[in-house]
């Protein structure tokens, strides 16, 4: 029993000195004191001679505190990726951690030679969250649209845009992960949200498409475009009422005087096929693939002056093959709420034709903008309705079928919408 | 020392949900792609079944496991089954202590050194095998909430990112994925066949006659227990085949919890509270490498006949530290490792053993019927 | 007298005992006693009893003495020690040529009044606290318990002291080998004295090395009382305010008389609480260091610039950093307890207003590590019995955070889990009911169903007759 009691008495010991050892001594690990590491609020992607180069927006701690999200823009360039964001962590003397990053930004000549690569490499390593909104600067390189972002000054707020245009039904916004799976499905068509700066060209002027294809194409798409279009004149609410939305850019501004950084339009969305920018769409085309997007959530409606409130939708799409048809029902319901009666008629209640007649003009316009983005996607050769991602998935066994044979999905499909309105 | 059905039940629970979402999906979507999934689904079938091989065993007999191999394959045939399952023991701990030191270097970027995270886990291992299986059944009995409610968070924060249709097409690669994947990686699943080491030891204590703590409930609360088991870890897992299923090559095993969750509502931004979630999960791990090692030194001991337990659990645990140290210290070479040739002895391990003790089971009481039968004849023409 | 002068030599200043000589009947006869512990009418009335004693009968025996002569309450007759009756209080008289001697109670001594204690203090209930006085003791609880199956046992331990202890139970209640066992290991301790019940508790306990409390202590009757009928054993040592009741689960500390007086609905959504906070006061000190240390990536944006700039003029990492903390709210406890009320107020203020305002302002430690030690603190008062047990475990943990980060918590905790699933308290589980499950407990556990719901007694505790309140 004394034994015993000497024993346990000499293991207490032994482990107080060995706690009170490990205390003292250098450490059984290596960690960097937390104001040792840098935040990353943004990163950018550029292209460079030597291969990519890789901006962040980083916050480096202030003693007693700052302003919130006030960094500094820093680059540095790698022949990739993982070399560019480590000589960004050289230059800075510090580890940045890169997972708090809201917005990846891609600049527009680096979107264009391809950008996959990249892109699953920060998903593999773990460096940036896969859930990161993705976006591209049209114009300017992306140090312009970081340091942009640092004016504004709260880059909760830009993040918080990227859910407003899509659930308003503005653009179409996207995840570095749901973009490189879109890239990798069977349509190979993926998008992203447009940003562009002050000082440059517009979007939407002839994209990327060569000068020689430029003038036979805006032919073809006035072709198609009155093909789709609905006579304003004879409109069931006549003049200009069922009018395909004329959206006028939305842009930012922020900073003062001739510091003042302008986004010039956040309508846009970037068009990507097999992870290459193919074309940037404008409002009006991007407002037909949201339309379709269950992101959508808030969007509202013009029929000349009256807006339409988007309450509820339901996207449905039915595929069927048969033989060698291959046909794509896209059915919306959507319910509105309407509240501005001043330029409808003069009385608190509406008829019950009077109703008909609002919800028939709705479905009228949106199906014009989704068979706009579809006339669009054919165009660009882009399958961003992801039709042949849909065949392969619901119709595995006929889909196998005709892609032996040949068959073009995006264009040899027959493409129905049926949108139904629902006004409250 | 006796556990009760409830707390058999408990571990049941805890030993199926164990290390399967820790790295197991990752591998099963770079084997199996989309399909993945389906494969999980039909290892958590195929564990459903051994508990009910397991339970029936423990409803027939009251003897111990060593007991059966004893009566049943006499002391050398005991002795040849106990080294084969101690080889599969072995390189079980081994994989479950390399799996939660991924979890916490890989998920919380922590660089512990090796033999520090190493001789912890050992240290932790030999000290809940030093004491005896009631411990272990208290333990799970604790644990079992904490992780019920563990996955029940983690299912619903991930909920948004439920996305079925990204598992169409079914079966696109076809069938052999999957049941090649169920042949290369029994070490990783059927932890369940672990459990032969409480026939004999689960006792129904009853407060209330008839009520939930009787043997004669045991094959029901096994079985629920079970049942949860397969439901929470398939909804747990379905995020991740649902979200990586098209792009299985982004995903690698160090990111499969992150995966798993996709940030759902926890975020860098509002904070990752999905993983000290995942820290309450990851508890039943260490139920799992108790269970095992516990186990493992009882084998031991059977084998070279050893009294001292304890001394028993502590020359292992120094030997599992020693070799974990030496000659795997790369998880790479481990996993290689135990997808060779050692994995026969999973097999065997796994779906042999349980049905070898039913057999076993049956006919040793069946003999003890007889005997008690014989007698009671004996006693009669006697009179 | 040969007897009288026995008594006088075996003590070490015979003159602090009170002799008196007189006569009864045609004898010689004494009375012994210590002035400063006996009732010293009690003496004189006995002294006349005896001395105005008429009787034809010729008196031979002590116990004619008693039936005839003497009228006290509780007098007794024993054949020798007479001098412990003394010591204890007693007056003693000698007839010369009658055998043996008689014990007259005379206990007199100043004692404190009954008052509310102050370590367990409740709005609703009753606010009787023990008291020094053995007697008062016995008879709080005597009081509460008016049946012929309380058993009080009483001995008397300390060679020295010759403490007298009360063993009480209930018969048909208890356990009857768990209290032959205590009695044994009573009667087997052999001390110079015991000053306070917490004395024996490393007499008893079966662990008496583990940090973790065996054995049950309360100052309140109601409380006592409960625990009696639930099957338990209680110690009253004469001289101590705390009575001992055993066995002991962990799941007694987290429950307050207060949830018994209250709705039960009350007491189920603060048991809870209880639980949470305790768990927080442990863990939370370990984990905050863990997180800045090692896990970054787990807080969130703004919490963490908010840290990185709290920390960047900190000349402390975060462990020394929160151990000195640790150690400033162990001082200042500790101060708070030894010091004098007149100047307690005052010391508070400087300690809680200037200290807290110039250590921030140092530079010396961050806000945010002030207020995790500051609320940890703060919670591990919720369970007061258990504080010097999670002050220690507080302080392992944050050295474990520290350390190894989340990895040495989450090891230290199943470590922790481990040692308590299989430690026991005189073989009741000391988890239970949670571990191992015990439904019928479960009511009077992490949640309160009412006192009309617990109508059977703890299964976690060893014994009988668990039907506490008829089924309807």
């Amino acid at each position: 029993m004394k034994k015993r009691k000497a024993k346990l008495r000499w293991i207490k010991i032994v482990v107080v000195l060995g706690l009170f050892l490990m205390l003292l001594s250098p450490l059984p690990v290596s960690s960097p004191q937390i104001h040792m590491s840098a935040l990353s609020l943004a990163i950018g992607i550029d292209h460079s001679e030597h291969g990519v180069k890789a901006l962040a927006l980083v916050y480096l701690p202030i003693v007693g505190g700052g302003p919130l999200y006030a960094g500094d823009v820093v680059e540095a360039e790698g022949q990739n990726i993982a070399e560019a964001l480590e000589n960004i962590n050289i230059l800075l003397g510090r580890r940045v951690e890169y997972m708090h990053s809201g917005i990846l930004v891609l600049g527009k000549e680096y979107a264009q030679n391809g950008v996959i690569n990249e892109l699953e490499h920060l998903v593999i390593t773990g460096t940036v969250s896969p859930t990161i909104n993705i976006a591209l600067a049209t114009t300017e390189d992306t140090r312009a649209f970081l340091e942009a972002l640092n004016e504004y000054s709260n880059r909760m707020t830009l993040t918080n845009l990227f859910k407003y245009t899509v659930s308003g039904a503005l653009s179409h916004s996207n995840t570095l992960l749901d973009f490189i799976k879109e890239t990798h499905s069977a349509s190979g068509a993926s998008m992203m949200s447009a940003f562009e700066l002050s000082g440059g060209s517009d979007a939407g002027e002839g994209g990327i498409t060569n000068e020689d294809d430029e003038e036979e194409e805006i032919e073809e798409e006035h072709e198609k475009k009155e093909e789709f279009s609905y006579d304003v004149e004879s409109g069931p609410f006549g003049p200009g009422m069922v009018a395909p939305t004329e959206l006028d850019p939305i842009a930012l501004q922020f900073g003062e005087g001739n510091d003042r950084t302008l986004i010039k339009d956040v309508n846009n969305t970037a068009i990507f096929k097999s992870g290459k920018l193919v074309n940037i769409w404008t409002g009006e085309e991007s407002r037909g693939i949201a339309w379709v997007d269950k992101n959508t959530t808030a969007a509202i409606v013009f029929l000349r002056q009256t807006p339409l409130k988007m309450n509820r939708k339901k996207v449905r799409v039915k595929t069927n093959i048969e033989g060698d048809k291959a046909i794509y029902n896209l059915r919306l319901d959507i319910r509105f709420s309407l509240s501005d009666l001043r330029f409808i008629n003069n009385g608190p209640l509406l008829s019950e034709e009077e109703f008909k007649k609002i919800e028939e003009a709705a479905s009228l316009k949106i199906e014009s903008e989704i068979k706009r983005a579809y006339l669009a996607s054919i165009r660009d050769e882009a399958d961003v309705f992801l039709i042949q991602d849909t065949f392969f998935r619901r119709n595995n066994r006929g889909y196998e079928r005709l892609k032996k044979d040949g068959f073009n999905f995006l264009n040899d499909s027959e493409f129905n919408i049926e949108v139904k309105v629902r006004i409250s | 020392m006796t556990i009760s059905v409830k707390q058999f039940s408990f571990l049941i629970f805890l030993t199926m949900i164990g290390q399967k979402l820790i790295i197991l999906p990752a591998f099963l979507m770079a084997s199996s792609g989309r399909d993945g999934y389906l494969t999980l689904l039909v290892m958590m079938l195929l564990e459903l079944m051994i508990v009910a091989l397991i339970m029936l065993s423990i409803k027939r007999t009251d003897k111990s496991f060593f007991e059966l191999l004893d009566k049943g394959l006499g002391k050398t045939g005991g002795r040849i089954v106990a080294i084969v399952m101690l080889v599969a023991m072995f390189v079980k701990i081994l994989l479950v202590i390399t799996v939660i030191r991924i979890f916490f270097n890989s998920i919380f970027e922590q660089n512990l050194r090796d033999w520090l995270s190493i001789a912890a886990v050992c240290f932790l291992m030999f000290f809940i095998a030093s004491k005896s299986l009631r411990g272990i059944g208290r333990m799970g009995e604790i644990i079992f909430p904490l992780c019920v409610f563990a996955s029940l968070a983690l299912i619903f924060l991930s909920f948004r990112n439920f996305k079925p249709l990204n598992l169409l097409p079914v079966l696109h690669n076809g069938y052999s994925s999957i049941f090649s994947s169920l042949w290369i990686y029994p070490l990783w699943f059927l932890d369940i066949a672990i459990m032969v080491i409480f026939i004999g030891q689960v006792k129904g204590r009853v407060l209330v006659q008839g009520g939930a703590g009787d043997k004669k409930h045991l094959m029901k609360a096994g079985l629920i227990a079970a049942g949860a088991a397969v439901i929470l870890t398939m909804l747990l897992s379905l995020v991740l085949f649902m979200n990586f299923g098209d792009a299985a090559h982004l995903l690698d095993y160090r990111t499969n919890v992150s995966g798993l969750m996709l940030f759902s509502r926890a975020s860098y931004r509002y904070g990752r509270y999905d993983i000290p979630l995942f820290c309450l999960f990851i508890l039943s791990l260490f139920i799992v490498l108790g269970l095992f090692f516990f186990s493992f030194t009882r084998h031991v001991s059977y084998v070279i006949k050893a009294k001292n337990h304890t001394l028993v659990a502590a020359i292992c645990a120094a030997a599992i530290f020693l070799i974990l140290l030496i000659f795997f210290n790369s998880e790479h070479t481990l996993f290689s490792f135990s997808i060779n040739w050692i994995r026969f002895f999973a097999h065997f391990n796994n779906i042999i053993v349980p049905v070898l003790i039913l057999v076993l089971s049956i006919l040793i009481s069946k003999n003890l019927h007889e005997k008690h039968k014989l007698e009671q004849v004996k006693l009669l023409t006697e009179d | 007298m040969e007897r009288l002068d026995q008594i006088l030599k075996l003590m070490a200043t015979p003159e602090a005992l009170n002799v008196r000589e007189f006569l009864f009947l045609d004898k010689k006869a004494v009375i012994i006693n210590h002035p400063d512990i006996t009732d010293s009418e009690v003496v004189f009335r006995a002294v006349l009893a005896m001395q105005n004693a008429k009787t034809s009968d010729q008196i031979t025996s002590l116990k004619q003495i008693i039936d005839t002569v003497l009228f006290s309450a509780e007098i007794k007759e024993i054949e020798d020690d007479a001098l412990t009756e003394i010591l204890l209080g007693d007056a003693v008289i000698i007839v010369d040529g009658i055998k043996g001697y008689l014990v007259i109670s005379a206990k007199k001594w100043d004692k404190r009044g009954v008052s509310e204690p102050l370590n367990e203090t409740v709005i609703r209930g009753p606010k009787e606290g023990f008291i020094e006085d053995f007697k008062t003791n016995i008879s709080l609880l005597a009081r509460r318990l008016k049946t012929p199956d309380l058993s009080i046992e009483k001995m008397k331990i300390g060679s020295r002291g010759n403490v007298n202890i009360a063993l009480l139970s209930i018969k048909g209640i208890v356990c009857d080998k768990l209290l032959s066992q205590i009695r044994d290991k009573l009667n087997s301790i052999d001390v110079d004295s015991i000053l306070d019940s917490h004395y024996l508790l490393p007499l008893l306990e079966p662990h008496p090395h583990a940090m973790f409390n065996q054995i049950g202590i309360t100052e309140k009757p109601d409380v006592a009382a409960a625990r009696l009928l639930e099957g338990r054993i209680a110690i009253i040592v004469d001289g101590s305010p705390t009575v001992l009741t055993l066995p002991f689960l962990l799941i007694e500390d987290f429950q307050s008389p207060e949830d018994y007086y209250s709705r039960s609905t009350f007491a189920t959504f603060i048991r809870p609480i209880r639980f949470l906070a305790l768990i927080l006061a442990i863990i939370l000190p370990g984990l905050f260091v863990a997180l800045q240390v090692f896990h970054h990536n787990i807080l969130p944006s703004n919490f963490l610039i908010n840290l990185q700039n709290a920390t960047k003029a900190i000349p402390l990492r975060p462990l020394p950093e929160m151990l000195l903390l640790l150690l400033l709210f162990e001082i200042i406890k500790e101060a708070v307890l030894r010091m004098p009320r007149a100047i307690a107020m005052a010391i508070t203020i400087v300690t809680g207003v200037v200290l807290g305002e110039a250590a921030l302002s140092s530079g010396l430690f961050t806000s945010p590590g002030l207020l995790i030690t500051a609320l940890s603190t703060v919670a591990l008062f919720t369970v007061p019995n258990q504080v010097p047990v999670t002050s220690l475990l507080r302080l392992v943990f944050v050295i474990l955070g520290g350390l190894f980060g989340i990895f040495g918590l989450v090891i230290g905790g199943v470590f922790l889990l481990v040692t308590l699933v299989n430690f026991d308290s005189f073989n009741a589980p000391y988890l239970a009911p949670i571990s191992p499950l015990i439904y019928p407990d479960l009511k009077d556990s992490f949640y309160f169903g009412g006192t009309a719901e617990c109508k059977t007694r703890p299964y976690s505790l060893p014994g009988k007759n668990k039907t506490r309140m008829k089924e309807d």
